[in-house]
């Protein structure tokens, strides 16, 4: 029984991780059009920033490091917005765009190794340890990605749902001319979602920081999870990618149980082709 | 717009054509002998090249940096003190092989197309797999550290390793556990490579001669959630916990096992957790009472190994560790064989190489036998609170 | 008329080229590397059937040539069967994995051609690494026979070379013919204009499944030659990063056309080999390099040469 729960409260973490990477590449996806397959490479971008620069170069008190990390990691999103994004949307067709960024991913990976190095580190204490409770067993870096994870998702739907700038996300994901002749500027507002992206991913990348260590490989089995997700719970529709996260998550550490480990990473892709075969529309989604 | 895009396509195709022709132009001064600062060269003769296989990019790219510098800084030593064959200076030929398969195979054939009297590395198992057929066609013989109990099926006589084959680890680590804990059960994480595979099946064959029951679970490298693995370890119940896996996976192991609370079972790791980059990775409170066997130990209280591991952080600024230690002595092996052999011809070198006995190393005696296997010195070292080691057995 | 004659001059000038190359170079590694190019060009003409027509993403090269890599190697040395039965065994394996992967993630609009070829190729490379009794695990299959031709064992790089360029040649030349025919203007008509071609009553989701089809035996054919030629096949070099390392090619040669796809597996091949001196540079340089291309050249460098056909918005 304390397995179980254990193994609940893993797999839930693990889910809220996949989710959010999920959130992460559909917000840009309903802006633009395009995915972002250089999106683990943001997240790997991220925690080198926060982990390799701002807590054991500078030595920043962690709170601070965090914040830092997410103004950087805005402001790379901007920027790769303009010159890398906005070009990309505008080629005749998105097939560019996938090649485009894909290419980004391998050149912050090569960046990243270059200016980092390619031995992995960790953060001694960061967020380690864990809670006991009767005999079961938490990790204290599980609970706080649940928690974490939940205020992210919470803010940004309310920030959709009422700031003036996330209507008009709203609204440019919808209509892009119609956004347009409604005095939104679209450019800046592909760039302010590509900049929110980068921040989500600053914080997945973040959150893993102490369940995997800092290295060059951390994010790319999540950063393909998500992607799944994102399938099964409908592609460009947000609750879904968070259901879809969090259901792969669970499936995943109990299949796992079933099944020989090694082949726990088989089990998301099954899924994923198993929801294109029979319902391609994902969970939440209706077709359109 | 159009006059823009012009320009842009241009400069392009330009910068294309500029670095494929500065790397024509450049790729003669590929191979480099000495480091800048190192020692100078009191060699004047006619080089001998050695060829170095190494993975100076790619997934291993931790280790390769480890190996470049220990193999510099030894050619260094012998070069300035007269080199060998009485004044002829050793020459690196150094080639990356990416850490794959063919990266390797194309490395090998590059440094073998470079006339080598004798060539160290490539490092891992499958990369020495896949190029130990090149070396025997070649004629050349090579020095490796690579680890896999399978590589000696081959029966290369141009194969050399200076590391313990991993056949040996495991029932090394089950006789501790036996001896030191009376263990019952065993159970084992394993990687799913080569490495993991084989001393998993050395560890369960030898501890059903000794009459202990072993579970183990396999685990591929690269995976980061080891919960559902530890957990059915967990539920089985085992006395010792052994595990065979790599850096990272080594790392996690240690963590993941506190997390999930299974901090008072014994824990004996592989080689891996033994090296800086590795433990650097665990928390002190964590890795404490944590065991790790290993081919390699940074001894300090021995004297050889003392002034070895002063002069390599002289030199490069970093710590010793396994592939340091393994690939220095390679080097120096090498220019022994050379002595021994009396010239650069490789067939002499493979001779002198096979009849290798008591050559000091600074991590101990080799003596090679007839499968071309060298060394048999095996630590297990116990982690205390401050993440420093020492002999438990 | 004139223009095909200019063509066909091309043509032969390169394939002399090709043909006394080998009279030239008589080191190994160099030989060894003008086997891999001929290798490269054919998974980069297949991968132009998919991407470079249909415009849709293929990210699972590596899935799919260890999959024909694997079929060849293992039936050859598990069953003694002859080298050539396993070529067409791993043909098979391209069109089983052409249909069986393109069904599902072709026939709805969208991008999960490239999210299923990505978990292909993952779930490839952990069965060939865990499925230690069939593969052999990572240590991989060791000892593949060598191609064979009425007794004559093709064992020399110099041989292997020729045989190669044989097949290559061959491969090349059906590419040309299949996109330079009506279905290669379909192919390009779903990429430029899927309205249109959907109106006319063309099932869109089959064709892009032949395209897909025909990517993976190009493919799997790949992987049976580097199989027999290598002689040996192990899992872990086949990752995303290999997969990849094709659309590189793809894209600084020139998508849609077969000479653009030769210039570029011959560069990208080659290139690195020679930027080696920058060691720890050279994918950061070439992945820039290639970045400037999609944005500034999208359709490769052919597209300078070739100026009528370059693509407009």
């Amino acid at each position: 029984m304390q397995v179980l729960i254990q193994l609940l409260i893993t797999g839930i973490a693990m889910g809220f991780i996949y989710a959010l990477v999920a959130i992460e590449y559909t917000i840009i996806w309903n802006a633009t059009g395009l995915l972002n397959f250089s999106h683990d490479k943001f997240i790997l971008f991220g925690a080198y920033m926060f982990a390799g620069t701002y807590v054991l170069s500078l030595g920043l008190p962690p709170v601070i490091a965090v914040l830092c990390t997410i103004i950087t990691m805005f402001l790379f999103g901007i920027v790769s917005a303009f010159v890398i994004f906005n070009p990309l949307s505008r080629l005749s067709t998105n097939l560019f765009a996938v090649i485009g960024t894909v290419i980004l991913g391998r050149i912050i990976t090569e960046a990243v190794r270059l200016i980092w190095g390619p031995l992995p580190f960790s953060l001694d204490g960061f967020l380690k340890g864990s809670y006991k409770i009767g005999s079961v067993v938490v990790s204290r870096s599980h609970v706080i990605i649940i928690l974490v994870c939940t205020l992210i998702t919470v803010s940004l739907q309310l920030f959709f749902k009422f700031t003036k700038t996330g209507k008009a996300m709203r609204c440019v994901s919808e209509n892009k001319t119609a956004a347009s002749l409604m005095g939104v500027n679209v450019s800046i507002n592909i760039a302010l979602t590509v900049g929110i992206s980068a921040v989500i991913c600053a914080i997945i990348g973040i959150l893993v920081v102490p369940i995997f260590n800092v290295e060059l490989q951390m994010s790319s089995m999540i950063g393909l999870k998500g992607f799944a997700s994102g399938v099964i719970g409908g592609f460009g529709h947000l609750p879904g990618a968070i259901l879809g996260g969090i259901l792969l998550g669970v499936v995943e550490i109990f299949g796992s149980m079933i099944i020989p480990s090694v082949y726990k990473d088989c089990l998301s892709f099954i899924l994923l082709i198993i929801f294109l075969l029979i319902k391609p529309s994902g969970l939440l989604r209706d077709r359109k | 717009m159009r006059r823009f895009k012009k320009l842009i396509t241009v400069l392009l195709a330009s910068s294309l054509l500029v670095t494929t022709l500065s790397a024509c132009g450049n790729s003669a001064g590929e191979s480099k002998t000495t480091g800048e600062s190192g020692a100078k060269s009191t060699a004047t003769g006619k080089s001998i090249k050695v060829g170095v296989s190494n993975m100076m990019t790619g997934p291993m790219a931790a280790g390769g940096i480890r190996m470049k510098q220990a193999i510099t800084l030894a050619f260094e030593e012998i070069n300035a003190k007269g080199g060998v064959l009485d004044g002829r200076p050793l020459e690196m030929v150094l080639v990356d092989d990416a850490g794959t398969q063919t990266g390797a195979v194309n490395a090998v054939n590059k440094i073998l197309g470079d006339n080598v009297a004798v060539s160290i590395g490539p490092h891992t198992s499958s990369m020495v797999s896949a190029t130990q057929e090149i070396y025997r066609k070649a004629g050349v013989p090579f020095i490796t550290a690579a680890t896999s109990p399978k590589l000696v099926e081959a029966e290369n006589p141009y194969f050399f390793r200076i590391s313990v084959s991993d056949g040996a680890v495991g029932p090394a680590m089950v006789d501790f556990a036996i001896e030191k804990y009376n263990a019952k059960k065993i159970a084992a994480l394993y990687d799913t490579d080569d490495y993991g595979v084989a001393a998993d099946g050395a560890t369960k064959s030898f501890c059903d001669e000794k009459g202990v029951e072993y579970y183990s679970e396999g685990l591929t490298t690269g995976d980061k959630d080891l919960t559902s693995q530890l957990s059915k370890i967990k539920s089985w119940e085992p006395d010792v916990i052994f595990d065979f896996t790599h850096d990272a996976e080594a790392a996690l192991t240690v963590r993941q096992l506190s997390e999930l609370g299974m901090d008072d079972i014994p824990h004996v790791g592989p080689n891996a957790l033994a090296m800086s980059q590795t433990y650097d990775l665990c928390d002190a409170e964590q890795l404490e009472g944590t065991y790790a066997s290993t081919d390699f130990f940074a001894d300090e209280t021995n004297e050889t190994m003392k002034a070895f591991l002063d002069r390599f952080h002289d030199r490069w600024n970093e710590d010793v560790e396994r592939y340091a230690a393994m690939y220095y002595t390679a080097a120096y092996l090498v220019a022994d064989a050379i002595e021994r052999a009396g010239s650069d011809n490789p067939e002499e070198i493979r001779k002198a190489l096979s009849e290798t006995k008591d050559f000091e190393a600074v991590f101990g005696s080799l003596n090679c036998n007839d499968k071309g296997e060298m060394n048999t010195n095996l630590y297990i070292l116990v982690f205390d609170g401050e993440k420093s080691m020492s002999v438990a057995q | 008329m004139k223009k095909q004659n200019k063509t066909l001059i091309i043509a032969l000038i390169c394939i002399g080229i090709a043909a006394i190359l080998p009279l030239f170079i008589s080191n190994n590694y160099h030989l060894n590397l003008m086997i891999q190019v001929l290798i490269n060009i054919i998974i980069v003409l297949g991968l132009n059937f998919i991407t470079g027509l249909t415009g849709q993403m293929n990210l699972g090269t590596a899935g799919i040539f260890s999959m024909g890599a694997y079929t060849s190697a293992l039936v050859a040395t598990k069953s003694g069967v002859n080298p050539w039965i396993c070529l067409i065994l791993a043909a098979v394996m391209g069109i089983i994995i052409g249909v069986g992967l393109g069904y599902p993630s072709l026939r709805v609009s969208g991008v999960y051609l490239a999210l299923t070829t990505i978990g292909f190729s993952e779930i490839v490379r952990v069965l060939m690494t865990n499925l230690t009794d069939l593969t052999g695990g990572a240590l991989g299959v060791n000892n593949i026979p060598v191609f064979s031709i009425f007794g004559h064992e093709f064992r020399e790089n110099k041989e292997i070379y020729y045989l190669y360029l044989v097949i290559a040649l061959l491969l090349i030349f059906n590419a040309y013919r299949i996109v330079n025919s009506k279905w290669g203007r379909s192919f390009l008509a779903i990429k430029d204009n899927p309205e249109a071609i959907n109106a006319s009553g063309v099932n869109i989701a089959k064709l892009r499944i032949m395209a897909f089809t025909l990517t993976a035996v190009y493919s799997t054919i790949a992987g049976s030659l580097y199989a027999h030629y290598v002689g040996f096949m192990n899992p872990s070099a086949y990752n995303i990063e290999f997969s990849i390392n094709y659309v590189v090619m793809l894209v600084i040669g020139g998508i849609g056309s077969v000479a653009g796809n030769i210039a570029g597996a011959i560069l990208v091949t080659i290139v690195p080999e020679l930027l080696r001196f920058i060691e720890n540079y050279y994918w950061l340089v070439f992945s820039i390099i290639t970045l400037l291309f999609v944005i500034f050249l999208p359709n490769g460098m052919l597209s300078l040469f070739n100026k009528k056909k370059s693509m407009k918005k």
